[in-house]
């Protein structure tokens, strides 16, 4: 463990509502996570977990309640955070190496590095985040278990304090991944979100885990069972849905 | 060869070809982002658009090219508001805008004297009456947006591959999507007078297209862009000389054909 127990929580979130439009998405959200935590999101579509990420990140602003990220408000920390969002959003056709898209991930680091030690940064974050094949290869020819490890050694690249992960594994190979190892590795990271559709990822990997849909209940893993999963989900027919 | 020889001894014809080379300059830039980022129909929006302009300044006796930049300016800012603020009927506003904007220009164009002539050059433009002001306004143009995309090459890469991701970074992407719909407008002012309104969303979005076929980088996309366009403005300028074709549809055909032939050779590569 990193932490301290008298350090304040790197993410604070209190009584948080969030609308869009006339929906609420998220309702009276309570949420702290602390250093050398690691926290698995679950929770069915539209339930809220992409919602819960942007907020964190700033990207957008609850209706009620207040957040705090590195007890600071939101928009201030938000370089101290790296951000891999789903990979289905990137346009594949774009033409850049997998060099300059991990670099674009240093945008906004402060004091900024020389060409050269930016460099060995990439180098160093494709290498924490697996990738193995061409830095100079064009995003075209990626797999997508090969993008999103490009799109991780992207949220690498700015040596975050706290990552946060949008489905993580849609595409990486369970067995190879090696988040949770991010965190004894990486002097520099002290805490990993991860959301995920995938719960027995979530269970495996994770010591804690939140469950959203609209409200947001914490749990240890191993409170994860049927009943948990049924009041998640409603009936069970559809937890089978949003399992494949 | 007789486009040659008439060079030596026309200005009219060698300011054309200062013309078809310092247009497609910003034009490659610009264009590639434009493609990348599929601009195309918000491009269309504002090249039509700024006729409004052209003939507000025409009825008021203004220098015609302010009032068109004025108007496209306009009209990349008013865009930009429609596409952060009103998304859902984004379409239907910019196609209103469009061809509004032409209803506007035809309106103002019809309370001048001797409108006809004007109004068909800035539909179809006629690169053989390009003046050293002109000339001029071109070369100032291509200057900054060439000063804004190098400068910012890092950031408008950032914001195209990845809006989200961007605004995580703390770059204010609404700002840089505005600035990058005001460099539009600037590269549509510098094609009108070359091939016209009608026509210019052709070399805007064909050798960029093209040079995306092969590029592997933004950067290589956008130097690509330029040499392409340079080469088919000028052939298409020297082509259209000696039968006394339209130039402006000369050099569109010639880009339709390159981004045709360049599309087909990729395919035939990929297959083969």
């Amino acid at each position: 463990m990193k932490a301290l127990a008298s350090e304040a929580p790197l993410v604070d979130l209190v009584g948080v509502d969030f609308t869009y439009g006339a929906e609420p998405v998220l309702q009276d959200v309570h949420l702290q996570v602390g250093a050398g935590e690691s926290l698995g999101v679950i929770g069915p579509n539209g339930g809220g977990k992409s919602t819960l990420l942007r907020l964190i990140l700033g990207l957008l602003s609850p209706d009620r309640g207040r957040i705090r990220l590195f007890d600071g408000p939101p928009g201030s920390g938000r370089t101290l955070i790296g951000y891999m969002p789903q990979h289905i959003a990137l346009p594949r056709d774009f033409p850049a190496t997998v060099e300059s898209v991990v670099r674009s991930g240093r945008i906004g680091c402060k004091p900024a590095v020389a060409a050269r030690d930016e460099r060995a940064i990439v180098h160093e974050s494709l290498e924490l985040a697996g990738f193995t094949r061409g830095t100079r290869w064009r995003l075209n020819r990626l797999s997508g278990g090969e993008l999103q490890r490009v799109l991780l050694a992207r949220a690498l690249a700015c040596r975050p304090r706290l990552l946060l992960l949008d489905e993580p594994i849609t595409y990486i190979d369970p067995g190879g991944v090696k988040i949770f190892d991010l965190l004894e590795h990486c002097s520099w990271l002290s805490a990993i979100i991860a959301v995920s559709h995938d719960i027995s990822f979530i269970s495996e990997h994770f010591r804690r885990v939140a469950c959203v849909n609209r409200e947001l209940v914490c749990h240890d893993t191993s409170a994860l069972d049927g009943r948990l999963m049924e009041q998640l989900y409603g009936v069970p027919v559809r937890l089978i849905r949003h399992q494949h | 060869m007789e486009f040659l020889e008439a060079l030596s001894r026309h200005t009219f014809l060698q300011n054309a070809l200062l013309a078809a080379v310092l247009a497609p300059l910003g034009c490659g830039m610009i264009g590639t982002l434009v493609v990348v980022k599929r601009l195309s129909f918000y491009t269309g929006g504002i090249a039509h658009s700024l006729l409004a302009g052209l003939g507000l300044a025409h009825l008021l006796r203004f220098p015609p090219m302010l009032g068109a930049l004025a108007a496209a300016l306009a009209a990349a800012l008013l865009i930009g508001y429609i596409h952060s603020r009103w998304r859902q009927q984004e379409d239907v506003l910019v196609t209103c805008l469009w061809a509004s904007g032409v209803a506007l220009g035809v309106l103002f164009l019809s309370r001048t004297p001797h409108y006809g002539v004007d109004l068909l050059s800035y539909l179809f433009g006629n690169i053989l009456l390009v003046s050293r002001t002109d000339l001029w306004l071109m070369a100032g143009l291509d200057f900054c947006i060439l000063v804004l995309v190098v400068g910012l090459h890092r950031r408008f890469s950032a914001l195209l591959l990845d809006e989200e991701f961007a605004a995580a970074r703390g770059l204010c992407v609404e700002a840089y999507y505005l600035l990058l719909l005001c460099l539009v407008s600037l590269t549509v002012v510098v094609l009108v007078q070359i091939v016209g309104m009608v026509l210019l969303l052709a070399l805007v979005t064909l050798p960029a297209a093209t040079s995306l076929l092969f590029a592997r980088s933004l950067t290589q996309a956008m130097v690509g862009a330029c040499v392409l366009g340079v080469l088919l403005t000028c052939a298409g300028l020297a082509l259209s000389y000696q039968p006394n074709l339209p130039t402006g549809s000369c050099i569109v055909l010639l880009c339709a054909l390159s981004y045709l032939g360049a599309g087909l050779l990729c395919r035939l590569r990929a297959s083969g």
